[in-house]
């Protein structure tokens, strides 16, 4: 091992060897960014063509196995090859070792390891969805119910293997991180000076390590039932296909909270440097993190209250349920409450932050008529629901990345975007976004079922609206990514620590140097004292 | 579109009452959140570099407060939720009984005298209904919109649902559980009608002052009702089957290498078990039986009006 | 010719800090192991409520004796293994082979009364798909198979490893992290034995 590099910077490495057989921790959060974003874009313009057919009721673009295969194919990327990888395997192995003052995450060689797996699971994945003759691809939802997807002649299999693969990967990266802020945190760096950040990526870690062998079982049932007929979920054979959606779901329930947390995190990390201001109530937003990763283990019958579940059954989820709202609405009064007396500069980082704030409560806030079930009888599987998840995952996880890759691109690439052009895309994703989902909810409160090819005419102004919205939302991710990547090669240099932030990726050089810090720093106060004035 | 659904049945009036509930305390949460947010942005937005800001870490006592307002603002919803559902879930006793038979991508309603429908369900007014519900192969789900209340229905195992209809009328029925290809076609409608037409129904008279339909017509609506028009048209072009246009009496040549000349037991054999003789170039084996819900009555319809088909 | 921080060029803990670092990824690896055949157990349960006398008969099927056996042959392991973890902590290098080699052939002899168990129930063409039952039993049996032949490797690596001579007192984290995983496949054994074989009786 050599020390002659140590002031050189991570990104000075040329050539592919070096990237891709390279353990150092920003390396590949970069190469993971990339890919999700490659993979956020493609999906994303999957969602045009679904927009793009729905502009009119009847045949527009496609017919309806084409529409099928559409969403299908938009729904299975956004979810297992951009959102769940998302921002814990981006910023989180970007910025995790740096926050607690590591030189890299606990087990590098692993967390490489991870990556490759990654990619494994995305050539099954991308194998399924378009990788075979057009009347093959998949067309079973993202969420792969039994019977249809036991019977459908499309992809399944290599699907399921693909996300199975993935599971690994995403098991990984979580055992990495949690090893990591259990064992390498600097001296000084006690629990409770944790940033957020670090709180909400450990928590969300949790989740991927405990409940994701789960659907990893579940998906290795699915192949079995194709391949030997086990008949666990087919009727026919004895089977429930039921069974398939519990299981399912006590996965993908969970994992709505591995998107979510990381963002709450980043959110939770930007309002104070912008504020100038301690973070409010930190105690309780870390511990909120925990709740919520805890009780969205006991959640996941609520997308099954119209499933044919036993009374008592739909009683306790719908209870348990709303047992989510409460440590949420917490970190939300604590974020609000930051702001009181601050002195805030309304940079892009922060304009995101907000925005996250601001549509996260729209997200959440739908999630109650969902919860309640005398109204998600009704709601279940209509527009409501997909404007829900919506607000919920590009309202919440998108803008909390956007905002995390805001706030950090000076560290991670040492330049700086154009601040103006960054506004300008910012309210037209803001303005694009809402008016795409917005006339979703009252389209699905108005009995609107989802997954339609086709539609009644009484329901067409508000999908060509929402169609509309999509437009103009899309073009503003062009516009966002075009202004990022500008950046990296006209952006002006960016100082060490240009928002005066406190944390210790701050103290670094931009970009870090390859071993992060050249002596392991010594913590001595929270990563929080920001306020000008000591009046508590 | 099912916007106001207030009289048309008293749940569905209820539920409307739970959500409207829930809009306005999820406006106030809201708009109470975000005006907090958006003034304390304008507020103390930064003029001067030197602005003081006040070191304040949180508050046990605050914290605690909103911690326990939520709390209680859930539980009341919940309640007030379950109370409205229970009534949705607990069918009367003297309900009326049809079965729901589901499959890709059509309904059929199976009445308490034998009879069965597809695709529209004629129902009293003013009755509760009870609908067992059992699909014949993957996932489906049954939903009134205009009434509030859906059901999956499930393969191998039966679901309920009811409703009671205060107003007649026609209402949309959608499937609202993805089922494949069609899942988006896979509609139906639900016609309430006053007790005398209900009677009409039952003895299956003609509306008064409407001639009573021909075979050929009734064939007709059967082809369109069953669904039988996804698969077979009536102009010459191939669709997933055969054409009905100038079949009949026509020579048919099968995979097996046989042939016949079609007629009306060949197409009765064609509907009742449409495996047996396979046509030449459909070896995908696409139709399914539909024996138990084509009567001997309504085979004879059809084979009206694919004759009339010349 | 490559730049530090790759694959070959990683920089190396601290070996106490890298081996408080592996156990403790271990455990949680384990955890997520439990999970994963805690989906399988919760498959488990729920046919068997419902499916009660087709689990009884399909369990009369299995030959309780070799079960048992197998049974005690992955109890013996475990004891060798962890006599191997023993032996590593206290430098001696000629006990730490042996015991891992005899590990290794409890194994063996583990796979082979599988074998017995297994090649018969094809030859009466009884497979997975067979019933809800042996469905169940050849995919529990199957994938703690798998871990069998996974923890077979790693065992083999680590008396390759020892061979060399590199475990002793100081660095003996590898023997013990791979002595973890060898229980939780005996453990997951010690659950999968009863409910399998022994339901016919209860
Ligand atoms: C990031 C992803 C994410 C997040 C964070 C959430 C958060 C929540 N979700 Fe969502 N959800 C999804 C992603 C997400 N969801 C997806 C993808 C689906 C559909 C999948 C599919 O079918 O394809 C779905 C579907 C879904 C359903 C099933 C609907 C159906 O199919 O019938 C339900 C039902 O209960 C639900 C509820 C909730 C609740 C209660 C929360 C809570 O966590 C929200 C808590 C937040 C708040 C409540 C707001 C903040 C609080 C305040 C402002 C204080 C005041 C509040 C009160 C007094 C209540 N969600
Ligand atoms: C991370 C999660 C995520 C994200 C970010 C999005 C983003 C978007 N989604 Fe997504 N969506 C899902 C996850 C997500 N979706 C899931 C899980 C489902 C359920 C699938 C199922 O039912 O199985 C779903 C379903 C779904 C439906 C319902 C389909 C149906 O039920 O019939 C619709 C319909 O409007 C939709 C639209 C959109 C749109 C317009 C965007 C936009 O925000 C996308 C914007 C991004 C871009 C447009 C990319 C950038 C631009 C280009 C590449 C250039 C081309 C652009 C132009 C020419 C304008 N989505
Ligand atoms: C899902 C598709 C599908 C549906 C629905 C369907 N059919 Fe068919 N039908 C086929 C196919 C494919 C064939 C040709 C293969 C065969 O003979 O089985 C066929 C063949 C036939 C034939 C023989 C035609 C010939 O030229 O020999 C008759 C008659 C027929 N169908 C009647 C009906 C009637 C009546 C209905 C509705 C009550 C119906 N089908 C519904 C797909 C369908
Ligand atoms: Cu039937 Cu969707
Ligand atoms: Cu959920």
């Amino acid at each position: 091992m050599s020390h002659a590099h140590a002031d050189e910077h991570y990104l000075q490495a040329k050539g592919f060897y070096n990237w891709f057989f390279s353990v150092d921790h920003k390396r590949i959060g970069l190469m993971y960014l990339l890919a999700i974003l490659f993979f956020f874009l493609v999906a994303g313009f999957s969602a045009i063509l679904v927009r793009t057919e729905l502009l009119f009721p009847g045949h527009t673009i496609v017919d309806a196995r084409g529409y099928n295969v559409l969403f299908t194919l938009h729904g299975a990327i956004m979810v297992f090859l951009f959102i769940v990888p998302g921002i814990p395997a981006t910023l989180g192995n970007f910025l995790l070792p740096l926050m607690i003052g590591a030189k890299d995450v606990a087990f590098p060689r692993l967390n490489l390891l991870s990556f490759w797996i990654y990619l494994l699971g995305v050539v099954c994945v991308l194998y399924a969805l378009v990788g075979t003759p057009w009347k093959d691809w998949l067309d079973t939802g993202w969420t792969l119910y039994a019977p249809y997807s036991v019977q459908s002649s499309t992809g399944v299999i290599p699907i399921t293997l693909g996300v199975f693969i993935l599971g690994f990967s995403s098991i990984l990266t979580g055992l990495n991180f949690t090893v990591t802020i259990h064992r390498l945190r600097a001296p000084g760096m006690t629990w409770h000076r944790l940033p957020l950040f670090c709180w909400a990526i450990y928590s969300a870690s949790l989740i991927q390590i405990l409940a994701t062998p789960v659907v990893g079982i579940t998906l290795l049932l699915l192949i079995m039932e194709r391949i030997f007929g086990i008949g666990f979920f087919t009727p026919a054979l004895g089977g429930d296909p039921i069974l398939f959606e519990n299981m399912f779901w006590f996965y993908s329930h969970p994992v709505v909270y591995i998107m979510i947390l990381p963002a709450m995190g980043v959110v939770a990390e930007i309002l104070p440097v912008f504020s100038k201001k301690p973070i409010f109530g930190y105690r309780a937003i870390a511990y909120s993190s925990l709740a919520i990763a805890l009780v969205s283990f006991f959640v996941w019958g609520h997308h099954l209250f119209v499933s044919g579940m036993s009374y008592w059954s739909r009683w306790v989820f719908s209870l348990l349920t709303f047992a989510v709202a409460i440590p949420t609405a917490i970190k939300v009064f604590n974020w609000i409450s930051t702001l009181y007396k601050g002195s805030i500069r309304l940079d892009s980082p922060m304009l995101y932050a907000c925005a996250f704030i601001f549509l996260f409560t729209i997200a959440g806030l739908t999630g109650i008529p969902l919860a309640t079930l005398a109204t998600d009888v009704h709601l279940h599987d209509s527009y409501f629901v997909v404007a829900h998840f919506h607000y919920t995952m590009q309202g919440g996880t998108v803008i909390g990345l956007l905002a995390g890759l805001h706030f950090w691109y000076p560290k991670i690439f040492g330049k700086m975007y154009n601040e103006l052009a960054s506004k300008v895309g910012f309210w037209m994703l803001f303005i694009g976004f809402n008016m795409t989902f917005m006339p979703q909810f009252l389209l699905g409160y108005f009995g609107m079922p989802r997954r339609y090819y086709d539609y009644l005419q009484e329901y067409a102004d508000l999908h060509f609206m929402s169609s509309i919205g999509a437009y103009l939302n899309g073009l503003a991710y062009l516009f966002i990514f075009g202004n990022l990547i500008y950046g990296l090669f006209k952006g002006k240099a960016a100082a060490k620590n240009p928002y005066e932030s406190l944390s210790l990726e701050w103290t670094v050089p931009s970009p870090p140097p390859l071993t992060n810090f050249d002596e392991v720093p010594t913590v001595e106060d929270w990563t929080y004292g920001y306020a000008s004035e000591q009046n508590a | 579109m099912p916007i106001d659904v207030s009289g048309i049945s008293e749940i569905g009036t209820r539920v409307d009452q739970v959500q409207m509930a829930l809009i306005w305390l999820m406006a106030f949460c809201f708009i109470a959140c975000n005006a907090v947010l958006i003034y304390f942005m304008l507020r103390y937005r930064r003029k001067s570099a030197n602005q003081p800001t006040a070191d304040l870490r949180g508050s046990h006592f605050i914290e605690t407060v909103w911690t326990l307002i939520p709390t209680i603002v859930v539980i009341i919803i919940f309640f007030y939720g379950i109370n409205v559902w229970s009534d949705m879930r607990t069918p009367p006793e003297d309900s009326y009984q049809i079965n729901v038979k589901a499959r890709q991508w059509s309904w059929s309603f199976e009445y308490p005298d034998g009879r069965v429908e597809a695709t529209e369900m004629v129902v009293p007014v003013d009755t509760p209904i009870k609908l067992n519900m059992v699909s014949e192969d993957v996932l489906h789900s049954f939903f009134l919109p205009h009434f509030r209340v859906k059901e999956d229905v499930v393969p191998s195992q039966y679901t309920y649902l009811w409703f009671e209809a205060k107003k007649t009328g026609d209402y949309h029925i959608f499937c609202t559980e993805y089922c494949g290809k069609d899942h988006s076609a896979m509609l139906g409608n639900l016609k309430v009608v006053d007790e005398e037409a209900w009677q009409r129904w039952l003895r299956n008279e003609p509306e008064p002052g409407q001639a009573p339909l021909s075979p050929e017509q009734r064939g007709e609506k059967l082809w369109e009702k069953w669904g039988c028009k996804g698969c077979h048209s009536t102009d010459g072009s191939v669709v997933l089957g055969p054409s009905f246009k100038g079949i009949y009496g026509k020579e048919e040549h099968f995979e097996s290498g046989e042939s016949l000349v079609i007629d009306d037991n060949y197409i009765r054999e064609s509907i009742y078990s449409p495996q047996a003789k396979i046509v030449k170039g459909f070896t995908n084996q696409l139709m399914p039986s539909f024996q138990g819900q084509l009567k001997e009555d309504d085979i004879s319809d059809v084979i009206a009006f694919i004759k009339s088909l010349q | 010719m490559s730049a530090p921080g790759t694959f070959f060029h990683a920089h190396e803990e601290d070996p106490v800090e890298a081996y408080q670092n592996f156990k403790f990824g271990m455990w949680m690896f384990l955890a997520t192991e439990v999970l994963l055949f805690g989906g399988l157990f919760a498959a488990y349960f729920i046919f068997k409520y419902r499916y009660h006398e087709l689990f009884v008969k399909g369990s009369s099927h299995l030959d309780w004796r070799m079960g048992s056996l197998n049974t005690l042959v992955l109890l013996i392991s475990s004891y060798t293994m962890a006599m191997a973890v023993d032996a590593a902590q206290r430098s001696e290098n000629q006990k730490l082979i042996r015991n891992l080699l005899l590990t290794l052939l409890f194994a063996a002899t583990f796979l082979v009364v599988k074998g017995f168990e297994w090649i018969p129930k094809f030859n009466h063409g009884i497979y997975p798909g067979t019933d809800i039952y042996f469905s169940i039993y050849f995919l529990t049996t199957g994938l703690h198979l798998l871990h069998v032949l996974i923890g077979m490797f790693f065992i083999g690596l680590l008396a390759v490893r020892a061979n060399k001579g590199r475990y002793n007192s100081e660095n003996f984290g590898g023997v013990e992290v791979g002595g973890l995983y060898w229980h939780l496949v005996d453990i997951i054994w010690i659950f999968l034995f009863p409910l399998l074989y022994l339901v016919g009786s209860v």
